[in-house]
């Protein structure tokens, strides 16, 4: 069957006859396409004029220099107020410490972002210890089971104050005090050692070479090693002979890696005569003896010293790390077979290379 | 009403002198000197003041005992803490004028008065210049550009060879100046003597000063090659000085003086080249290891100068070294702002360039680059003048007060917040918080200890011992003196002590630390703060502190 010609329409090429829909887009695009081309045209003309009457460069350029100078003046006159206005106040300190004093509980620790805004440890509260920041960055935290983070709203180097500690549900939510942000992580799985070796002083002896080291008051004075012990003496500063400085062993505190550590220290460093024995008599033993080492003061260049830790029990070596001396560097030894009460635990430490002052802790773990 | 411009116009007649080089200068030394007794003592400053007192005591000895004096110059002239010897004149004169002025240990002015009387020539000849440079507003602009940010004027107020070296380089610059441009030939021959002599003794004040020379032996180069200077008319070659330059076949004659006369001057200044000249010439010579780039004095320049005044010293160089560079194009036409130009930017360059590559002291703080602060000012004097007048021509003097004002006013404000605290820290550098994130000194050397005096006079237990760590034993002494520390409590260096007073400036803290462990003190009783960033710590054992 043909299409009849005469019915309206009937000449109109093949194809379906476009919509309502598709003549109103087709004009909205002719429109705007239209309006387009004209108003580029508009701007290049008005950018041509512009250019054409462009200020010499001279000019120009000394604009752009005033300009800056007035910017700059502005921003300059601005900042000490803006600085002001984002300083905490003696109020927000004090909101924070009494909060801390109502809801802290031994096993607490704060974490202050900046690291500089140390005024939180002269002001927060015994209970809670301020940690320095990079101990908190993946070190050991022995003791902590919660740590609260308090940092400074809008100051620069405030950083994400996580702990970075795997945490578990049931944190505090930070809070608003003022210009200053409190909140709170509940430690997942937090070291809780049986014993801080440092803290055991009290009990320890040290010898060397088979002779007691002298007590002195907080510290242990241990002969010099005698000259010509090794060749690798006549390097060090510590070099033996008459006149050398006994060695000090002290429990400290002392700056490793950049950061406060409590520390069985070992001073003047260097290549001991003969090894050192640091006796820690009825202790708790673990599965595990875990400890750090490093070098006091400015790290040393180059290659780091190494020194060796031994770990004995009751007379047996229960394992043996060697310990180069870069940064705060962990060592761990395991100690399940020797699990008990009551054990004389001792560390033996030898240092082949001269070495700054020695910085040693170690704790038991459960 | 009627009569308000006769009383504007009295009391301009009567500010005109303040308004001039001398006026200026005078008033900058009144100020400074003022200012200059603060109680506020680095362990850098304590160091030079030591060092002058020695290198004085050699120049006293040495005319009545000259064996003597020569056995001891190595010690006499030892750097800190016996370090290896060099020069100290500018020490030897402080402390010669603190000989003189001394009123007693307290009095902390007399050991600064030879910097301030520096800061003064300073501001004479930024005066002088600026007002040969860039008119009358850059005589009034270039020395405030220079002493409203905090560093510069902290340098001005501190004991120490840096003030003298900055007034010494502007000398051997202004002299340089007159001999090429000075009208008749005995005054010209009398400013080469000039630069001579003030070379010399710039030589004797730091070694780096032999920069000088090379930048302005360049200049002199570029001035003969583009004819900056007109040539001297041979009519007079009967005359001494023409005799003199013909002799010096070419060579300008402040430069051949610097050679002639700066060199034997410098000798003779310098006792601590007399034992071993050649070797110790090249051991000053030898870059100091290269300090963390953060840490070096540009970084420092950077971060601790208001930023409106860093653009306009950035933007004065820029303007002066494109002038310069353009100096071949333009042969002949404006050849005296070309030199002035290539001059201040050779002389800035060469300034910035030493403390860059470690030839300068180790100073802290902007110490090592401060001889080109004036340059810096000077140039940014004249770029402000050229901005306002290209920006606005029909009300230049408008424009350049609100230009000035922009760029002086927040350098003002810094100033009045920083003193007499050297060690501020820009908007740049996000103030105190900000350059305390970075890592940068938070002080020059335990001077900020002083803000906790107060606290432990107050509630320091009777006959308490104080140990300082960090903090020279020189500002203990004068703080005693002064009678800001109690007279009962006593000043100990051991275990011993019921009280640390412990400076934190940015760097190790390992003395803080066993401090802290000796008293069995894990957080501090009292604090220091600026912005909240601590400068000090008082520890306290337990019943030491009520």
């Amino acid at each position: 069957m043909s299409r009849d010609p005469h019915t309206p329409g009937g000449e109109r090429p093949r194809g379906r006859r476009p919509g309502l829909v598709g003549a109103a887009a087709r004009e909205a695009v002719a429109e705007v396409a239209d309006t387009t081309r004209t108003r580029l045209a508009r701007a290049r003309a008005a950018a041509g004029a512009a250019w054409r009457g462009r200020p010499p460069l001279a000019r120009a350029l000394a604009l752009a220099f005033a300009v800056g100078t007035l910017g700059l003046g502005a921003n300059g006159l601005a900042w000490p107020l803006l600085l002001a206005r984002r300083l905490p106040r003696p109020l927000d300190w004090a909101a924070a410490a009494a909060l801390l004093e109502r809801d802290a509980r031994p096993g607490d620790a704060v974490v202050v972002s900046p690291a500089w805004a140390e005024r939180a440890r002269e002001i927060l509260p015994a209970i809670a210890p301020v940690l320095h920041r990079p101990r908190a960055a993946g070190d050991d935290l022995p003791g902590v089971r919660r740590v609260w983070l308090l940092s400074l709203r809008g100051m620069p180097g405030r950083r994400d104050a996580g702990s970075s500690h795997a945490t578990r549900p049931g944190a505090l939510p930070a809070l608003r005090l003022g210009s200053l942000e409190l909140g709170r992580e509940d430690l997942a799985d937090p070291l809780l050692p049986i014993a801080f070796l440092p803290d055991r002083v009290d009990s320890l002896s040290v010898s060397t070479g088979g002779a007691d080291c002298e007590r002195d008051r907080a510290a242990f004075l241990c002969p010099p090693p005698p000259a010509g012990v090794d060749a690798a003496v006549r390097e060090g500063p510590a070099a033996a002979g008459p006149g050398a400085a006994p060695v000090r062993v002290e429990r400290t505190l002392r700056e490793v890696d950049g950061a406060p550590r409590a520390c069985l220290s070992v001073e003047p460093g260097g290549p001991l005569g003969a090894p050192l024995v640091l006796d820690f008599p009825g202790l708790t033993v673990g599965r595990l003896l875990r400890g750090h080492a490093g070098l006091a003061g400015e790290a040393p260049r180059g290659e780091p010293p190494v020194v060796r830790v031994s770990v004995q029990i009751d007379g047996e070596e229960a394992g043996a790390a060697e310990v180069p001396l870069r940064g705060w560097a962990a060592f761990q030894v395991d100690t399940t077979r020797f699990a008990a009460r009551g054990r004389d635990v001792s560390l033996v430490i030898t240092s082949a290379r001269p070495a700054g002052a020695l910085c040693l802790d170690a704790v038991i773990v459960p | 009403m009627t009569r308000l411009p006769a009383l504007l116009s009295r009391a301009s007649r009567l500010g005109r002198p303040i308004g001039s080089p001398a006026g200026l200068a005078l008033l900058a030394g009144a100020a400074l000197a003022t200012f200059a007794g603060h109680p506020y003592l680095s362990r850098s400053e304590a160091a030079a003041l030591e060092r002058g007192r020695r290198a004085a005591a050699f120049w006293a000895v040495l005319p009545v005992s000259p064996g003597r004096a020569l056995a001891g110059i190595d010690a006499a002239f030892a750097g800190a803490g016996g370090g290896r010897p060099g020069p100290g004149l500018a020490e030897a004169v402080s402390a010669g004028i603190e000989a003189l002025a001394r009123t007693g240990p307290a009095d902390l002015r007399a050991g600064r008065l030879g910097t301030v009387a520096a800061a003064a020539l300073l501001t004479l000849l930024l005066a002088l210049l600026g007002r040969a440079v860039a008119g009358r507003p850059g005589g009034l602009l270039a020395p405030a550009l220079l002493w409203l940010a905090p560093r510069p004027l902290a340098a001005g107020l501190a004991a120490g060879p840096d003030g003298a070296a900055a007034a010494l380089w502007l000398l051997v610059a202004w002299a340089y100046r007159r001999a090429l441009l000075g009208g008749e030939r005995a005054e010209r021959m009398q400013a080469a003597a000039l630069a001579g002599i003030a070379f010399g003794l710039a030589l004797a004040v730091r070694s780096d000063a032999l920069l000088l020379l090379a930048a302005l032996a360049l200049h002199a180069a570029g001035a003969a090659a583009f004819a900056w200077h007109p040539r001297t008319p041979p009519a007079a070659a009967r005359s001494t000085g023409a005799r003199l330059e013909a002799r010096l076949h070419g060579v300008p004659a402040p430069v051949a003086a610097m050679l002639l006369i700066g060199l034997p001057v410098a000798f003779a200044a310098s006792p601590w080249l007399w034992p071993a000249p050649a070797s110790r010439i090249l051991a000053a010579l030898a870059p100091a290891p290269a300090a963390p780039w953060l840490a070096g004095p540009l970084a420092v320049l950077a971060l601790a100068t208001p930023g409106a005044i860093l653009w306009s010293w950035a933007g004065g160089l820029a303007l002066a070294a494109a002038r310069a560079a353009r100096a071949p194009v333009r042969r002949g036409r404006d050849a005296g702002a070309a030199s002035d130009d290539a001059l201040l930017t050779a002389l800035a360059l060469g300034g910035l360039a030493s403390g860059a590559l470690g030839l300068a002291p180790g100073s802290a703080g902007l110490g090592p680059v401060l001889p080109a602060l004036p340059f810096l000012s000077l140039l940014a004097a004249r770029g402000l003048v050229a901005a306002a007048h290209a920006t606005v021509p029909a009300w230049p003097r408008h424009a350049l007060a609100v230009l000035s004002l922009a760029t002086l006013l927040p350098g003002s404000v810094a100033v009045s917040r920083a003193r007499p605290l050297a060690s501020a820290w820009s908007e740049l550098a996000g103030g105190a918080p900000g350059a305390a994130s970075l890592g940068l000194p938070r002080q020059d050397g335990g001077e900020g200890a002083r803000g906790v005096l107060a606290d432990v006079a107050a509630r320091a237990r009777p006959g308490a011992k104080v140990r300082f760590v960090g903090v020279a034993p020189e500002a203990v002494r004068a703080w005693a003196a002064r009678g800001l520390l109690r007279a009962d409590v006593e000043v100990v260096d051991d275990d011993a002590a019921d009280l640390a007073v412990v400076a934190v400036d940015g760097g190790s803290r390992d003395a803080e630390y066993r401090a802290r462990a000796a008293l069995r003190a894990d957080r501090p009783v009292a604090g220091v703060y600026v912005d909240e960033v601590p400068l000090a710590f008082v520890y306290a054992r337990a019943g030491a502190w009520r």
